[in-house]
């Protein structure tokens, strides 16, 4: 299969100087469902920046659809528009994500720059509001809602515009255990729709659930493992030296446990 | 390993004497009120009233015209008449006259001490007089004539202009004001106003979080540096959130064109109220000249 992204010994530097991605070879592949994994400062989000368009890499390449990702690629003409409309981006800060008045017309936002007739906007619209179960909220203006509202809403932006790649950054952080439940079977609908998903988290247990695929980031910004989840996330070494579990963690019957880190109470466990 | 601290008592220090300074830790949570409420008339602008159905384009045309046609009134009445017509017509579309009030009367002081008193004295209009006043001054009856003139055409104009802000949602007047000439204005309005809602959710945020943090109140040179070092926070914060607003949009497919749901169609209503507005003008532009024109005011 073609895959849709590849990273050519991409890597990525901060105007600042600090190094946000160190040179990283990757591909995304058609329909699956890649989960980056992280400790936090690790470069989840440089790298989902990376493939979305919104930064250019420093040294290496990034090539989406066949094309090298560039400023002046995304600038104008009809890539930058169909690249737009076929990738979708949930940034980890929702406050930089709603910039319109009102719940409604944030949703309606992408579809409405895609030139869709007004008729077919204000379904996906009505449709995404439903399907988020937001539809109370609608006239409100986005800052007004909770913090877990918000990132609803955020998602739902993205979802409106349907693209065919959807590039969620810690999609479930600030959402109650209900959400993410419905989340993931949000994922695995929209996998069944054929659309394929790159997800940072540092929530290994979204990635057992959600991933074909998971790649680690380690904290020099590089990519420490690759591989599918059963591997991964059994691999109690590689977790620990990338700080995405601490010494509590266990694996029992090829499955992760991962315990508080306390001395407040005694736990025993049945080996 | 908690430190031992934390499971102590600590017993806050005593407040000290608490001058008037509160003001300052509010105003960062006021001005965002303020800026929201006196910038953003979506509330007003979303009512089922007539100037609300209009083309956005086709208000902003009239507004415009009428505006201009003010430059050439002269007399007290005329302007009162094209003020009232104004206010009239969103009274009739359903904006409440607090809404109008609240909108506008910051505009009132400033004018009054820039523009009124001034011009009511003798040093600035010469006349006869009408009340003296120490220091040779007086107040002169050609003083207060073009004083309330002044006034009036301020005030007229304020009315013109919230018939168009009060009932038109922002995103429709930047979509009617974008043409080929002024699409680099409109671009910058559509950035600055999308940040705004951003900003103003971060400001009211950093109110909450030190509200959350501060224990004693602070005495009124701490609370100033505070609401410094906020502020230059938020300019910090602002222009990395600036960016990354940007990159969203741009990930939504914002091409620099402003896109708007609701688009009225130029119809019916459009061409009455053009007509209205026109025959209006035109009658008071004569009214102004014909008759007013031979009194002294
Ligand atoms: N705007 C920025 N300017 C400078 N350095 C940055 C910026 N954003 C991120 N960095 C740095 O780049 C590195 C990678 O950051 P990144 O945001 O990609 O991490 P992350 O894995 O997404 O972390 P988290 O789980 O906390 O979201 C970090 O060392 C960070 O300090
Ligand atoms: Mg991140």
């Amino acid at each position: 299969m073609t895959p849709i992204f590849a990273l050519e010994n991409a890597s990525y530097r901060y105007p600042d100087g600090r190094l946000g991605l160190a040179e990283t070879t990757l591909e995304v592949r058609e329909r699956e469902s890649l989960v980056v994994l992280g400790a936090n400062a690790s470069g989840k989000s440089t790298l989902l920046g990376l493939l979305g368009g919104l930064i250019f890499p420093s040294g290496g390449r990034v090539i989406a659809y066949g094309t090298a990702l560039t400023e002046a690629a995304l600038q104008d003409g009809e890539f930058a528009r169909s690249f737009r409309q076929r990738v979708g981006v949930l940034l980890q800060d929702t406050d930089a994500m709603l910039f319109n008045s009102t719940v409604y017309d944030e949703i309606a936002f992408g579809p409405l720059q895609l030139d869709l007739p007004e008729d077919q906007v204000r379904r996906r619209v009505e449709d995404t509001l439903d399907l988020l179960g937001l539809r109370s909220v609608a006239d409100q203006p986005p800052h007004r809602l909770s913090g877990g509202e918000q990132r609803k809403v955020a998602l739902g932006a993205i979802l409106a515009v349907s693209p065919e790649v959807l590039l969620f950054d810690e999609p479930t952080s600030g959402l109650d255990p209900r959400f993410q439940r419905w989340f993931v079977e949000l994922v695995i609908e929209l996998r069944q729709a054929g659309k394929t998903l790159v997800t940072a988290t540092h929530d290994l247990h979204i990635a057992d659930v959600i991933a074909d695929r998971v790649v680690v980031l380690d904290e020099d910004h590089k990519i420490a493992a690759e591989g599918r989840p059963r591997d991964i996330l059994t691999d109690l070494d590689l977790l620990l030296s990338v700080n995405l579990v601490h010494e509590h963690a266990h694996v029992h019957d090829g499955e992760l446990h991962i315990h508080p880190h306390t001395h407040l109470h005694e736990h025993e466990h049945a080996e | 390993m908690l430190p031992e601290w934390i499971s102590e008592q600590t017993a806050a220090r005593a407040a000290p004497r608490r001058r008037h300074t509160g003001y300052l830790s509010r105003s960062l949570r006021d001005m965002a009120r303020v800026v929201e409420d006196a910038i953003f008339c979506e509330q007003s602008a979303r009512r089922a009233g007539f100037l609300q159905r209009l083309d956005a384009r086709v208000k902003l045309f009239s507004v415009l015209a009428l505006a201009v046609g003010a430059t050439f009134l002269h007399h007290l009445p005329s302007l009162l008449a094209l003020g009232v017509f104004a206010l009239a017509m969103l009274l009739v579309s359903r904006v409440g006259l607090g809404t109008v009030f609240s909108r506008s009367w910051w505009v009132m002081p400033a004018v009054f001490a820039l523009v009124a008193v001034p011009s009511v004295l003798s040093v600035f209009v010469p006349g006869d007089p009408l009340v003296a006043l120490p220091w040779g001054l007086s107040i002169t009856r050609q003083g207060v004539a073009s004083a309330a003139v002044l006034v009036t055409r301020i005030a007229a104009g304020m009315m013109l202009a919230l018939m168009l802000a009060l009932t038109t949602r922002w995103q429709e007047l930047l979509r009617a004001a974008y043409t080929g000439v002024t699409a680099p204005f409109v671009l910058v309005a559509t950035m600055m106003y999308r940040y705004v809602f951003v900003l103003l959710r971060v400001a009211e945020n950093m109110h909450l979080a030190r509200r959350a943090r501060t224990i004693v109140p602070l005495d009124a040179a701490q609370e100033r540096r505070w609401v410094g070092g906020r502020v230059g926070a938020l300019f910090l914060r602002s222009r990395r959130l600036s960016e990354q607003v940007y990159s969203a949009m741009l990930a939504r497919g914002y091409r620099g064109e402003p896109k708007v749901l609701v688009r009225h169609a130029v119809g019916a209503r459009e061409l009455a109220w053009v007509l209205g507005c026109a025959v209006f003008l035109a009658g008071i532009l004569v009214f102004d000249r014909a008759v007013l024109g031979e009194m002294a005011w």
